[in-house]
């Protein structure tokens, strides 16, 4: 292939008064995205009219800049605040603040930064090599495909829950019927609206996160001290070890790879790659930290296929020019203003302008991480703050954040309702994770599903004459059924090794249950690790 | 839910409008004549009904990025979306008349919305005073190359195992296509998208036989000959795509369209309105402005007011009588 | 490493070993029965709503198609719940300070229903000083001028730097 215009691409990109605009758009995209319930979307759509004035070569890198700022910033809040600004970063968030309540909060976001660039830079590489060809991926993809991978989903909700098993899949299935509030978009019928306009639409994934994540969190630390916010040790250093670091590669590299191929598809691609990361990284966590309380391999994987899946969604947009989420859609707008119209005829007829946006990106990648690392520092900060005064304001800025998201109140009354369900969960040893994730996945579930039903006629038969949706099932069939194969196999060999948990006699007698007898799993594992690996890595 | 929609007090009017200001955000002064006499005294709102990134948010930006030439004053447009922009427009039909808060109307809310949603939630454009008409964006039915289809008969020759996309219930994709379906008896299953691009990368990767978007929408895939254009809704062609017939050539009364409009809270001042309806004059007359609804493949209709409520009420009714008669059901909810 | 432990596992995990566990488990029982009970509840009362949106068929499913599977599942394990209510020890005690937490959730709502009446600037100041002293104990000498910062500070980025059409006063 021709590489002329990549390198052409990026002699221009390169250009100093470029990578001014590209820093700037990092910087204030950042500062934006810090703020909670401004997601990339909402950011890119506020500082849109800064580029308008601009030619459309820097203020596509500018946009570039604002893009992974964003993203970062929503991740920053994740870690220290356990505020996710989308949903992807709800699964950063699962590890990240667990971690920075022991302390490693910079560590956290230094691990993030890294993955980040790294998630980036596979893709970039990848998308370089690659991209024509590997845009028909996404066409493939139809509702019994988009059905298959969400069903996947679903299972991989039910793993990363650390919590009882049986209370995490009350949780998910509280997650699947919030979904469904709103019209359906089949039949016109309104569904557990009870009469509200503003529920027409169904509920939104970031107020609920913010109240069942965020404030619940506040609310959870109100009881126990005061001024409320979570219990903090004293910060140590910033960047990871060398020894996370090695912990580290392998979760960047898998998360990398499915992050690239997940993000290729319109429409929740990017959040089951970082769910799918997280789930993979907790079976094949060697240790020292357990899962659930701030294992960086949590955050790396996760972010990396989030990243890595933020810079493959370019490729649909930009080759086929369609948006692949909420993001894409204003990205979309903001090149259509510049008169770029993303489509298959963008890389025949303007191949310069194509690679110029996509080696944007991958600047806008680099800046970040330049400009991340030594910020790390002054965001872990923010937690020294004494909780009675962080917690108010923290709370504030949910409030007028979750207001932006519809310019009206609704959806801070809708974060408030959701705080308070949170800190109840919180309470009665519900894990609030799995919740959230279903409800993410439980609307493209139950489409996708009733979409393949009325494309084959309620044949469902039909599905085996599909490839991918077929493996995907198949994917699914061994998931789901090869940890209970194990536990009949292991029980026929005289029980299994240590057994007794929190949940007492009978846990063993469920099999297959969807219940708390899955739970010895990870418990027994990491306990059994514990004593090997503890004291030799300390 | 304790939320009464009411304007707010416009932010650069700190020095002169200050007092008027406070009142108003206060919900003390709901009178008209606030800021009459000085029309504009500030920012003027240009509330969208839709998320931002989508082609009716697009046109708002258009309009306000030529607002402080023609008006003297910033037009920051304020996202509200839910139910196809109902939200929104009734928000602001209860606002303050006093032109600072102006809406960018879609005519599928009134004229499409209306026949799936029961009767209290339809939209009507009782409360709203239509400023002028901005443009036109037609729908077009594609299909998949593969299919090999190039007209309304190749579709109807293969009736009976057709799938075709739309846009989702109550838009004017569903309705046009449901009509035409009708009209031409072709057998068929529908299926549902929640917006036009998805229903486009079904149609792209033939997971669909036949699907109807927006002009805009199709235009780059119909360029690359991914997908092929069968037919055009619009009463006439339309220009960005002279070779492609309407479906009323083609012997189907099928008039579907989207129009979009500005219109502001019933009341306001006659000098209002005309300082308004003069500075979107002006917007819509720019080389600018063209230029964007060149590239957006937009076919201006900038009648006025009058003419819009009426053309709308028109399609309203139109669209009413035709769904009845054919006994199509767009959705299960008007019941 | 404990201290965070202590927070995720809570309190419950710890106590079933050593700590009296007949009093821990009564305790626990009745919660999750009551935890139970909600599930199933919620479960019941959405697949009522279902079942009257309709369910349909298979090649054309109805509204209430999913949501009558989903809420069935809810009830099941709702009813799971209960039944096994002994064996958890996950559920914290409620105290006194749940009192702080309900008066927090109430200024929060409050001063959300008040922000599109009186605008935004007022309820945040009253909101902050409230939380700070009275939830938090800091002297007033330091919360009222740091609610003041607090609120210009929201009112320079949100309002003036990004033209967030926020309710307000000035």
């Amino acid at each position: 292939m021709d590489f002329t215009p990549v390198l052409e691409g990026f002699a221009v990109v390169f250009e100093p008064q470029n990578l001014l605009f590209c820093l700037l758009g990092v910087v204030v995209g950042m500062v934006i995205g810090v703020l909670p319930g401004l997601g990339p979307a909402a950011t890119i759509a506020i500082l849109l009219p800064l580029t308008y004035g601009m030619d459309a070569v820097p203020s596509i890198i500018m946009l570039a800049g604002i893009f992974y700022g964003a993203i970062y910033g929503g991740t920053v809040t994740a870690v220290l605040l356990k505020l996710p600004g989308e949903t992807s970063s709800a699964i950063t968030a699962l590890e990240g603040y667990p971690m920075a309540r022991k302390g490693e909060g910079g560590k956290a976001l230094g691990a993030g930064a890294i993955a980040s660039f790294a998630g980036g830079t596979v893709a970039i590489v990848v998308l370089t090599l690659i991209a024509p060809v590997i845009a028909d991926f996404a066409l493939a993809f139809g509702p019994p495909e988009y059905a298959a991978l969400t069903l996947l989903g679903i299972l991989l909700v039910a793993t990363i829950s650390n919590g009882t098993k049986s209370k995490a899949f009350a949780a998910a299935a509280a997650g699947l019927l919030l979904a469904t509030v709103g019209r359906d978009g089949f039949t016109g019928e309104l569904r557990y609206t009870a009469g509200s306009l503003e529920l027409t639409d169904g509920l939104q994934f970031v107020p609920i996160a913010m109240g069942v994540f965020g404030l619940a969190e506040i609310l959870y630390g109100l009881e126990r001290r005061r001024g409320g916010g979570a219990a903090l040790m004293t910060a140590d250093k910033i960047l990871p070890t060398r020894a996370d670091m090695k912990r580290m590669a392998g979760p960047i590299a898998r998360g990398g790879v499915l992050g690239f191929f997940l993000g290729l598809l319109p429409g929740g691609g990017a959040t089951v790659s970082a769910m799918a990361s997280y789930g993979i990284e907790k079976r094949l966590n060697k240790g020292p930290t357990r899962f659930g309380q701030g294992a960086i391999q949590g955050v790396a994987g996760p972010e990396t296929a989030n990243n890595a899946a933020a810079t493959s969604s370019f490729i649909p947009l930009l080759t086929l020019g369609i948006p692949a989420n909420a993001t894409m859609a204003v990205m979309f707008g903001a090149l259509l203003i510049q008169g770029i119209t993303p489509g298959p005829q963008l890389v025949a007829t303007d191949p310069d302008l194509f690679w110029g946006v996509v080696n944007s990106m991958y600047i806008g990648n680099l800046v970040l991480l330049v400009l991340a690392i030594p910020l790390i520092g002054v965001f872990v900060r923010i937690l020294h703050v004494r909780q009675s005064i962080l917690s108010p304001i923290v709370v504030l800025i949910v409030c007028i954040g979750a207001y932006t998201i519809g310019n009206r109140i609704f959806e801070v009354m809708v974060v408030v309702v959701f705080g308070v369900l949170g800190y109840l969960m919180k309470k009665n040893g519900f894990d609030p994770a799995p919740l959230i994730l279903a409800f993410v996945l439980g609307s493209l579930l139950e489409d996708n599903v009733r979409r393949s039903l009325l494309m084959f006629g309620g044949d469902a038969g039909q599905v085996a004459g599909r490839p991918i949706a077929l493996t995907l099932l198949v994917v699914f069939a061994v998931v789901l059924l090869a940890p209970i194969a194990l536990r009949i196999a292991r029980s026929r060999h005289g029980g299994p090794p240590g057994a007794p948990s929190a949940e007492g006699p009978g846990a063993a007698a469920t099999g297959p249950e969807p219940g708390p007898g899955q739970s010895p799993g990870p418990v027994e594992s990491s306990a059994r690790e514990a004593p090997a690996d503890g004291p030799s890595r300390t | 839910m304790p939320w009464s929609p009411r304007s707010r007090g416009p932010l650069t009017a700190v020095a002169a409008g200050g007092l008027c200001a406070t009142l108003a955000a206060c919900g003390a002064v709901t009178d008209g004549s606030a800021g009459g006499g000085s029309y504009p005294s500030g920012p003027i709102s240009m509330v969208v009904g839709q998320d931002a990134g989508g082609s009716t948010d697009r046109i708002a930006r258009a309009v306000a990025d030529g607002s402080k030439g023609a008006l003297g004053v910033s037009m920051p447009v304020e996202n509200q979306p839910g139910a196809n922009g109902a939200i929104a427009t009734q928000q602001v039909a209860e606002s303050d008349p006093d032109g600072q808060r102006i809406v960018l109307l879609n005519a599928s809310l009134m004229t499409i919305t209306s026949l799936v949603v029961p009767e209290e939630e339809a939209v009507t454009l009782d409360d709203l005073d239509v400023v002028m008409g901005l443009s036109r964006d037609d729908y077009i039915m594609v299909a998949n190359a593969d299919t090999g289809y190039e007209t309304v008969e190749d579709v109807v020759a293969d009736s009976g195992d057709i799938t075709y996309g739309t846009a989702g219930i109550g838009t004017g994709s569903q309705l046009a296509q449901l009509l035409l379906f009708d009209q031409a008896g072709i057998e068929g299953r529908e299926v549902p998208f929640d917006s036009g691009s998805p229903a486009l990368t079904a149609v792209m990767g033939g997971q669909v036989d036949v699907a109807t978007i927006q002009v805009g929408e199709a235009m780059p895939q119909i360029e690359a000959g991914t997908i092929t254009p069968i037919t055009i809704f619009s009463e006439e062609r339309n220009a960005y795509l002279e070779d492609v017939p309407t479906a009323k050539e083609e012997g189907y009364d099928v008039p579907v369209a989207q129009y979009r409009a500005v219109a502001l809270p019933e009341g306001a001042p006659k000098e209002v309105k005309d300082t308004l309806r003069k500075g979107l004059e002006e917007i819509t007359a720019s080389e600018e402005y063209k230029r964007f609804n060149e590239e957006n493949y937009l076919t201006p209709v900038e009648i006025s007011g009058e003419e819009v409520e009426k053309e709308w009420a028109r399609l309203a009714d139109e669209y009413a009588q035709q769904v009845e008669e054919s006994g199509l059901e767009l959705g299960e909810a008007g019941e | 490493m404990t201290g965070a432990a202590d927070d995720t596992a809570g309190p419950g995990t710890e106590a079933v070993p050593g700590d009296g566990s007949d009093t821990a488990a009564r305790a626990g029982r009745v919660r999750h029965l009551v935890c139970g009970a909600a599930v199933a509840a919620l479960g019941a009362g959405a697949l009522v709503v279902a079942l009257d949106l309709g369910f349909g068929s298979l090649s054309q499913p109805g509204s209430g198609t999913w949501p009558s599977i989903v809420s069935t599942v809810l009830v099941v394990l709702g009813l799971f719940i209960m039944v096994r209510s002994g064996h958890y020890a996950d559920a914290e005690r409620l105290t006194k300070d749940g009192l702080r937490v309900a008066a927090a959730v109430a200024g929060i709502a409050g001063a959300a229903a008040l922000i599109p009446l009186i605008g935004f600037e007022i309820p945040s100041f009253v909101l902050l000083v409230a939380w700070m002293s009275a939830l938090g104990g800091e002297r007033l000498r330091l919360s009222v001028p740091l609610a003041a910062a607090a609120v210009a500070v929201f009112y320079a980025v949100f309002v003036s730097a990004l033209a967030v059409p926020l309710p307000r006063l000035f």
